[in-house]
């Protein structure tokens, strides 16, 4: 399988608001992702999972690294071939309560990224509307509507048909069910499901909800303080999660008893104060167990074999390997 | 021993498109120790009933149409809003949710703490100001003293939601009020909030009333559900009886549509059909009828009222008090039964 999409050492930095810190929400990320494929970044609040999301998306300049989009390198691409480049990359937001301008009707909802792209005339946008509304389980006569008339699940459904618009081979998926009721967040991933195998897409899920990652994804990349810790297949990864981080993320999603003993502290420190050597070393239950070596060094994300095997950033696994 | 005993509450807000029942019908009891949990999606009705507790439903534009709430011998219905006030907090405590939104910026933390105990306790500033070390020793901020001296935004998102517990529970208010408590948080400060909560509860008997919308959660930490739909508890049991057999169809199809971690991924969800009832048009009859596999009829006529099987041969045990409101519940109650026999 050819990689749709490619992070290269990817780093995202942001200003501290009203100080001089720098702060780096996505720090050296490579990964890739397979076209048709369906992977999640997870990780707590802070990780850099949406920030990635949206360097990906184009919202926010990298400081460093690549992306390469089909093996091109998005920066070198003149401006209209990177404004060509969004149609095939598109975002699905959490609350399609606020990502949803409520002075268009549904029509307009739908043919601007077409306007915007030059698609068709107003005939042919209109048609290409009313298919969309028949892709996402929403009736034809909705057209004239505006999203104050609709549910919750059925503006979630409107904004995955806005996406599909323009045709995208990637959906990144931000958190798409947490703003739903629990009886509506099923049907909003049954639709994902076919969607993907109607159309081929690929989707990024951006989550904190492992069980929907289990539901939805094959791949799965971990990630703790704009590091990814480990990469894996989601099968596997629930088996059997590599990196004590990791571990402690799946205990605690399945409400195992030994949740409270695979993180030394509930709380995570402070990102302009990141400890030296590995970033999770104060909460990891087994930081002294190579003497000093996760606080002086820190752990390189490395393959644990060929192409597709698991990749981990952690001392513990390297010496466990050198043994 | 009875903390607190709601009684056949029911409360009204007028909209434009006419009034409507956020909350009817509904009597629960809250015994010292205990979580009972309410359980419901939106416009079930969960947080008014809190509200309700906390005597702010006239703040949010409502009337309690009938109803008692009892606690410690009085009607907290019939309270003026000066004795409420004397029992919030002290007697009765929210725990917010959001830690940013509910602090004051403005204030350090150890203010924040010791104005309650100032106004509730009547401590002097010192006293206070020493009890509140106390508190936020108590919900793991480590070195409390020199935290009463830092203003929430020098605390992490972790320490602010402590801090903003501590605060709840300073006074040692005997019913807790948790309204979605761990929704914003990362797992592990969500667990550590939880185990605050169960220790309010195991030392000193404390009750905690637990709304939520995530029935994992209630299914792992609550001692009794009920589950609302449209202003109405449609289903009321033991947690573990609730989950294990559901009798209300509505139960049983929330429980079963969630996607999990356990076993081999499903193909499908098994999604519920339609969205939440929107209490400005309510159907006839029961209210989840449109989204119900099993409705009849009669589902579409008469509303259903909350009582127990009608028979013993499902082996569905009778003792607890257990009751679903809907004619068809033996059927859903005998279908698990024989799912257990097979």
């Amino acid at each position: 399988m050819s990689a749709l999409v490619e992070l290269v050492d990817l780093t995202v930095a942001y200003a501290e608001r009203g100080g001089e810190r720098r702060l780096k929400a996505v720090d050296g990320v490579s990964l890739s992702l397979a076209r048709g494929s369906s992977a999640a970044l997870v990780g707590e609040s802070g990780s850099g999972k949406s920030t990635l999301a949206r360097a990906l998306a184009g919202l926010v300049e990298p400081e460093g690294g690549a992306i390469r989009f089909d093996g091109r390198e998005v920066a070198s691409l003149s401006q209209a071939e990177r404004f060509a480049l969004r149609r095939r990359v598109q975002l699905v937001f959490q609350d399609p309560f606020a990502s949803l301008d409520p002075r268009l009707s549904v029509e307009e909802l739908l043919g601007e990224p077409l306007e915007i792209h030059r698609v068709g005339d107003a005939r042919a946008r209109r048609a290409r509307s009313f298919a969309l509304l028949e892709a996402v389980g929403l009736s034809t006569q909705d057209i004239g509507r505006y999203p104050h008339e609709f549910s919750g699940g059925q503006r979630q459904r409107l904004a995955i048909a806005r996406a599909l618009a323009l045709e995208p081979e990637l959906l990144i998926l931000d958190e798409p069910t947490s703003a739903l009721d629990v009886s509506v967040q099923a049907q909003i991933l049954n639709l994902l499901a076919s969607l993907r195998e109607r159309f081929g897409l690929a989707y990024l899920f951006i989550t904190h909800d492992l069980s929907l990652v289990h539901q939805m994804c094959e791949r799965v990349a971990v990630m703790y303080f704009g590091r990814v810790v480990e990469e894996n297949d989601v099968a596997a990864f629930f088996r059997e999660p590599l990196h004590p981080y990791s571990k402690a993320l799946v205990a605690l999603a399945r409400r195992a008893a030994d949740a409270r003993t695979l993180l030394v502290s509930a709380e995570a420190p402070s990102p302009f104060d990141l400890p030296p050597g590995c970033s999770f070393h104060p909460r990891c239950p087994r930081r002294a167990e190579l003497g000093s070596r996760c606080v002086d060094e820190r752990p390189a994300l490395e393959r644990l074999g060929r192409e597709r095997a698991p990749s981990v950033a952690c001392h513990l696994l390297d010496s466990e390997r050198a043994r | 021993m009875t903390l607190l005993q709601v009684d056949n509450l029911r409360v009204r807000y007028d909209t434009p498109r006419g009034p409507l029942w956020a909350v009817d019908q509904l009597s629960f009891k809250l015994e010292s120790g205990e979580m009972v949990a309410l359980v419901g999606e939106s416009g079930s009705g969960k947080s008014t009933t809190a509200l309700a507790i906390l005597g702010l439903v006239p703040y949010s534009g409502g009337t309690v149409e009938t109803g008692e709430i009892w606690y410690g011998g009085r009607n907290l219905l019939a309270l003026d809003e000066r004795e409420f006030r004397k029992l919030r907090a002290s007697e009765i405590a929210l725990v917010f949710q959001d830690a940013s939104a509910a602090l004051n910026p403005f204030l350090t933390i150890g203010l924040q703490l010791a104005e309650v105990l100032e106004v509730h306790r009547g401590l002097s500033r010192r006293e206070a100001l020493k009890e509140s070390a106390r508190a936020l020793g108590d919900v793991g901020i480590p070195d409390p003293e020199s935290r009463l001296h830092a203003y929430p935004h020098e605390l992490s998102g972790g320490q602010r939601q402590r801090a903003l517990i501590a605060m709840s529970l300073v006074a040692k208010p005997k019913v807790l009020i948790a309204d979605e408590p761990t929704t914003a948080l990362d797992p592990a400060v969500a667990l550590a909030v939880l185990d605050l909560l169960k220790r309010e509860r195991e030392e000193r008997g404390a009750g905690v009333v637990l709304v939520s919308h995530d029935l994992e959660l209630v299914h792992a930490t609550a001692n009794r559900v009920h589950v609302m739909y449209a202003g109405r508890v449609i289903e009321q049991a033991d947690a573990h009886e609730l989950f294990e057999r559901p009798w209300h169809p509505y139960t049983a199809a929330l429980w079963r549509a969630r996607a999990r971690i356990g076993g081999e991924r499903q193909h499908r969800l098994a999604a519920v059909p339609g969205a939440p009832a929107e209490l400005t048009a309510l159907p006839p009859g029961c209210a989840f009828h449109p989204r119900c596999e099993l409705a009849t009829d009669r589902c579409r006529r008469e509303r259903p009222d909350l009582s127990g099987l009608r028979r013993a041969e499902t082996g569905v045990s009778l003792s607890s008090g257990r009751r679903a409101a809907c004619f068809e519940k033996e059927r859903v109650a005998g279908a698990h039964a024989e799912a257990f026999d097979a």
